[in-house]
């Protein structure tokens, strides 16, 4: 909760006259982030071996779990990053992108290894070289495969992409009763669109700033695409 | 590398050490001819297994009989070998058996044409069904009454031969429009 | 307990006895009822990768199931081709990776065969402790993941924290935890040190007792037995006909080992026991793993104790890499090591079949020499491709849930099978 300084918080204990302050100022972004970023539930799409380096991750000595997100979801419809670990095949690019479409917005992809980031040490007729070519990716982790530890670093370092993230569309407006949900058709990478914005609580003011999404990637540009 | 134009294996009408009386018995009606490692020995501490080589129509009857009368009760492997340049035949056609009591094995070679089909095996084992189709996704060879005879690696609409040695390692990705 | 509390009755079960649910048959018998097609994969919980299978269910009864591979099929045997030999080694990491040591291994034998010569007695010693070490940590992630998919999760996380001491060994041996490209054409990339050995001899040691508590969670829990036995029977007949290789093979009953049939390595100077099952269902899958774990501890210990000494790498210039050490530091060395990677390498031509046993089965290599330093065809049998083939037939007549079961019992790796 970055938004609330600590001098701010003292004020407003005094202003409460008590030391035993039972309100907290904030944002609605600040919190939405604060709450999205501490629970982030992975789908993790394990294709080989980074797959299993991943499972290290997740498991015993590891453990995930000190960062909300150990809640692996295997169904694309509860699931907020998409962590493709290991080698993309052309064959299995097809059902990668569909898992992709599926997830609910805000999404986030993480490609990790060498694989996934680039094809890897794999030149070869069948692989997809980097998979990027399919769908946006916030962050890529080197190595092949990547350590449990640099998978976590990625991870925490997507925490506080997300805290600091303010393009995601988050409208704080009314909605007029009866009237469908605004669509914000955005055209990414392969004529795919995002879906609907959230619409939160109902204050009569709007802080959104709807621009450009993070899924500009390969400097492909909204309009470009078919 | 230099272009080859024939495989290095040499054939003779002699079956080699290390090949038992049972199979040399259950071999007797087909026209067999023994291979030769030009380098290597062929049995000991290494090189292969003794091989031969069977007309199109014989693969089959040659399996067969090996496991019929010479009990090789299990197919270890399958696959195919690509000489481009060797005119007419130009796959030889590998199957390599087994006899699980003696550890015996023999590596069974037909040759074939491009386009031309070679008789399958999966009346014999199961095992020959997800093998042959490998060999066909890989290297585009027939094999005449396999029940399923279609892609299984690649996707279905996938256009080439991938381990045909003309077959380049990359840039042949027709799967996107 | 206050009298506004009721104890709720327990729904009677849906039973032909029952007359209330008399029309609801839990088994269709021949009646082909309202059949539906179900997908599963390529993406699924399961812990085993992109393995998708088409089923065709009657209600909770699978009646078809179609087998589908090729989702990670990398082209392995045609890099190999383009490659050559040496640089073709860290790719067979990538084969079955659980068990990276024992790929390096199985291929090195291979190549050494194509080029006619052999590692000498230390390298092999090193080779075989890796080859059993990789096949614990392969059996030990099998067996968590089949025993997760079946639902007792704590399994995984204890198997888990054995592979980290595994993986911790592999990390001081080859100098990675996971893909290790450890062997050389003729003998291994480093020297294993003492401290090293005493150490994994330790822990073959308390091996014993871990597999005891993995035993006591699963071996005679009910749930478990109930989810196993009797679950996918897989006769001999059906087991050979298909080419099964490996703990499948083994617990319907064919104790066929290469191991033990036609030894290599340092096979031949230990002493181990092949376990072999009795009913060939998923229980007995499960205890042949189980008591393999043990016995490769057993072979750790003893080829420890038997250690030679002497050099890891043989002296065949003409094909083997000289040592880093050197590569380093002398400018001969450095091309020598340079002529060999870039294609310098003439092997003697011929066929060469060379199989050995890995975690999953029966794997190894066909190779056909047109000379150089690149085989002609590089055919690498992948034991996990052949055993898969069988759930087209073991997998019809059971239940949905059971299908999970039934692949953590098979214990494939789609790397390994697609290529
Ligand atoms: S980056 Fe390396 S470890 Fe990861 S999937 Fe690719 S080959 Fe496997």
């Amino acid at each position: 909760m970055s938004e609330v300084t600590q001098t701010e918080m003292s004020d407003l204990m005094e202003a409460s006259g008590s030391s035993e302050c039972s309100i907290l100022l904030s944002t609605v972004r600040a919190v939405s982030s604060w709450s999205r970023k501490n629970s982030m539930w992975p789908l993790p799409l394990g294709l080989s071996c980074c797959g299993i380096e991943f499972m290290a991750t997740a498991m015993s000595r590891y453990d995930m779990a000190r960062f909300g997100m150990e809640v692996a979801r295997f169904s694309p419809r509860q699931a907020d990053l998409l962590l493709v670990a290991g080698t993309l095949t052309y064959k299995m690019a097809q059902v990668m992108t569909r898992l992709y479409d599926q997830m609910a917005e805000p999404k986030w992809v993480i490609s990790m290894g060498a694989c996934a980031s680039s094809g890897g040490m794999y030149r070869s007729y069948s692989v997809v070289q980097g998979i990027d070519e399919f769908v946006p990716v916030d962050f890529y982790i080197s190595g092949c495969p990547p350590r449990p530890d640099s998978v976590l670093n990625v991870l925490m370092k997507l925490q506080d992409k997300i805290d600091r993230d303010n393009t995601y569309n988050l409208t704080l407006e009314t909605p007029e009763p009866g009237a469908a949900a605004p669509l914000e058709e955005q055209t990414v990478l392969g004529g795919r669109r995002h879906g609907p914005p959230i619409a939160l609580a109902t204050a009569g003011e709007r802080f959104v700033k709807p621009g450009p999404q993070r899924s500009m990637a390969r400097g492909v540009k909204p309009e470009e695409t078919r | 590398m230099d272009r080859v134009t024939q495989s290095c294996m040499v054939y003779t009408d002699e079956a080699p050490e290390g090949v038992s009386d049972a199979v040399k018995t259950a071999l007797k009606p087909f026209e067999v001819k023994w291979s030769v490692h030009p380098e290597h020995p062929t049995f000991g501490g290494h090189g292969g297994w003794p091989g031969c080589l069977v007309s199109n129509e014989d693969w089959p009857k040659v399996f067969a009989a090996l496991k019929d009368e010479a009990n090789f009760e299990y197919l270890v492997d399958h696959t195919a070998v690509d000489y481009p340049d060797r005119k007419p035949e130009r796959f030889t056609v590998l199957g390599l058996a087994q006899n699980l009591e003696t550890q015996e094995r023999l590596m069974v070679r037909t040759r074939v044409a491009e386009g031309g089909a070679v008789p399958t095996l999966t009346h014999l084992w199961m095992s020959a069904d997800w093998a042959e189709r490998e060999t066909f996704d890989m290297f585009g060879i027939r094999f005449a009454g396999h029940p399923e005879l279609t892609r299984i690696y690649m996707p279905q609409d996938f256009d080439g031969w991938p381990l045909r040695r003309d077959f380049p390692m990359q840039g042949h990705n027709r799967f996107r429009d | 307990m206050s009298d506004h509390e009721t104890i709720v009755a327990k729904p009677p079960l849906p039973t032909g006895e029952n007359p209330e649910f008399a029309d609801i048959r839990l088994d269709a018998g021949d009646d082909p009822g309202e059949r539906m097609v179900l997908n599963m994969g390529p993406q699924h919980p399961s812990t085993h990768g992109v393995l998708r299978i088409l089923l065709e269910i009657d209600g909770e009864r699978v009646v078809t199931a179609v087998p589908d591979v090729g989702y990670l099929h990398r082209g392995k045997e045609k890099i190999g081709e383009s490659l050559g030999y040496h640089r073709y080694i860290p790719y067979t990491d990538r084969l079955d990776y659980l068990a990276p040591l024992a790929n390096n291994c199985s291929a090195t034998w291979a190549f050494e065969k194509v080029c006619g010569i052999q590692a000498p007695e230390r390298a092999e010693a090193i080779r075989t402790i890796g080859c059993e070490l990789a096949r614990i940590s392969a059996h030990l992630l099998g067996l968590g993941a089949y025993a997760m998919d079946v639902g007792a999760m704590t399994v995984f996380l204890y198997t888990f924290s054995e592979r980290e001491t595994l993986y911790n060994f592999f990390e001081y041996l080859t100098g990675a935890r996971f893909t290790t490209t450890y062997t050389r054409i003729g003998g291994v990339s480093r020297d294993a040190e003492e401290g090293w050995l005493k150490d994994v001899r330790a822990f073959a040691e308390t091996l014993h007792a871990k597999a005891d508590t993995w035993e006591n969670l699963l071996t005679n829990n009910r749930i478990w037995r109930i989810r196993n036995e009797g679950v996918a029977v897989i006769t001999r007949e059906m087991a050979l006909s298909y080419g099964l290789t490996g703990p499948v093979l083994r617990a319907s009953g064919v104790p066929y080992d290469v191991r033990k049939d036609r030894p290599y390595g340092f096979y031949d100077r230990v002493d181990f026991e092949v376990p072999v099952g009795r009913h060939g269902d998923c229980y007995d899958r499960y205890l042949v793993r189980m008591a393999e774990i043990r016995q490769s501890a057993r072979i750790v210990t003893q080829v420890i104790d038997q250690m030679p000494d002497g050099p890891i790498l043989a002296d065949e210039p003409k094909f083997v890499l000289p040592d880093k050490q050197g590569v380093m530091t002398g400018m001969e060395q450095l091309i020598h090591q340079f002529m060999l990677i870039t294609g310098e390498m003439d092997t003697p031509k011929g066929e060469v079949h060379s199989h050995t046993e890995l975690p999953k089965g029966e794997g190894g290599y066909i190779i056909r020499s047109e000379g150089g330093a690149a085989p002609w065809r590089l055919k690498y049998r992948a034991p996990s491709f052949v055993n898969l083939q069988i759930l087209k037939d073991i997998i019809p007549g059971n239940m949905i849930a059971d299908i999970v079961a039934i692949l953590g019992s098979i214990d494939f790796v789609m790397g390994e099978c697609d290529k």
